[in-house]
């Protein structure tokens, strides 16, 4: 298992790794579809750059900790309508898009994107503060973006711990330099607790820690079936070198 | 437990394991099968009493094996390990590879089988390692 490549990490091309953002914007954030879509036309840099293979969205709010804002279907349409403004006011020479959508922004009581409305009046050169429109909602996932064409670098919502239980018994007290499965539902550890007379052991892992070790390969996510009943209890697979890591969040 | 009985538990996991796989993979899984094994999994202790271990098998892996090898190396004189992980790792048009991943704890015993109430002796039968961002429901291509 290790060092086989992780089966969604691959040195795609550019091209694939956009719509990949996509298919993990639709997934993960639906509400992000549209601005994703018109981010496409207007940031395609911006959208492709990556740390390992693996788009912005995935780094700002690794579990959705942190929430989409709520709003309600007739704001949710008016974003797609805007969306769509955006798109045509970058490419169509006339300032109709941009003044429409500039007056919606007005109406909505949102006067930084009227006035990025109003500037991309000016043709292409205007457009240019549309990008950073369509970034705040990456923003309001609680992390950061830093950079543009170099490393990027996500802070997300550190206060939040991720707690995994292992059923079983560790050797010393301690994650020992092996692979070791991990489970959040504590229901399924104590179901291999019981098989060997072990005991169940709590892992608090900061979520943005564990989001980056997926990231960085250093576990893997599976399915356990789960007590015969057919439904799954989720497995993290953690690799031997972050043992000692591990160890550091094991609460005593 | 002989070889036979080894050889059909083995069988009837490669075909779940596949079977349960294909619910997470857009790929068709052919049911030729093929195995990648990792001995010696476990954290065991070699001073417990009345285990068997082979401390020889310390970070070996076999890839590509068939379920005659797999057999072989697994079915050590009537012991098998206590647990055998496997999942579905790769495949092609013509194949299905399965991974193995086995703990380093040997046994003649059913009840010591982690999984024997499953029916399924040591065998866990677990998904393919998911992707990142993987959401329930939504299949994701494997690869070779």
């Amino acid at each position: 298992m290790s060092g086989t490549p992780h089966p969604g990490q691959t040195d795609q091309p550019t091209e694939n790794r956009v719509w990949d953002f996509f298919e993990a914007a639709e997934e993960s954030a639906p509400e992000l579809q549209p601005q994703a879509l018109a981010l496409h036309y207007l940031a395609r840099p911006v959208l492709v750059q990556t740390v390992s293979g693996r788009c912005i969205l995935a780094f700002v709010d690794p579990y959705g900790l942190s929430g989409l804002e709520s709003q309600s279907g007739f704001s949710k349409g008016l974003d797609w309508l805007q969306g769509g403004l955006d798109v045509v006011g970058t490419f169509e020479p006339t300032p109709f898009a941009d003044l429409g959508n500039a007056a919606i922004s007005g109406l909505r009581g949102n006067k930084t994107d009227a006035a990025l409305s109003l500037a991309g009046v000016i043709p292409y050169v205007g457009d240019a503060g549309k990008i950073g429109k369509y970034l705040k909602p990456l923003k309001r996932f609680g992390g950061k973006v830093k950079g543009f064409f170099g490393k990027t670098v996500v802070r997300g919502s550190d206060e939040f711990t991720t707690a995994l239980y292992h059923g079983g018994n560790l050797r010393d007290g301690a994650v020992q330099s092996r692979r070791i499965s991990l489970t959040p539902d504590v229901n399924h550890a104590k179901r291999y607790a019981d098989l060997n007379g072990g005991q169940i052991y709590q892992f608090d892992v900061p979520s943005t820690r564990l989001r980056q070790l997926e990231l960085d390969d250093g576990v893997l996510r599976l399915q356990d079936s789960y007590l015969n009943t057919g439904s799954y209890a989720s497995e993290f697979r953690f690799k031997p070198s972050v043992a000692p890591e591990l160890n550091q969040y094991l609460r005593r | 437990m002989n070889k036979n009985d080894f050889t059909t538990y083995l069988l009837a996991a490669s075909y779940l394991a596949t079977k349960s796989g294909q619910e997470y993979i857009k790929e068709k899984l052919a049911f030729e099968f093929r195995f990648d094994v990792e001995l010696n999994q476990s954290y065991d202790d070699p001073s417990d009493e009345g285990v068997t271990f082979y401390p020889e098998d310390e970070g070996r892996i076999f890839n590509d094996q068939s379920i005659e090898e797999v057999t072989t190396l697994l079915s050590r004189s009537g012991l098998i390990p206590e647990w055998i992980d496997i999942n579905v790792k790769s495949c092609s048009k013509e194949t299905t590879t399965l991974h193995l991943s086995c703990a380093g704890k040997y046994t003649d015993q059913m009840e010591k089988m982690y999984y024997s109430d499953r029916g399924l002796a040591s065998f866990g039968v677990k998904s393919p390692n998911l992707p990142i961002d993987w959401v329930e429901g939504k299949k994701f291509k494997l690869g070779k």
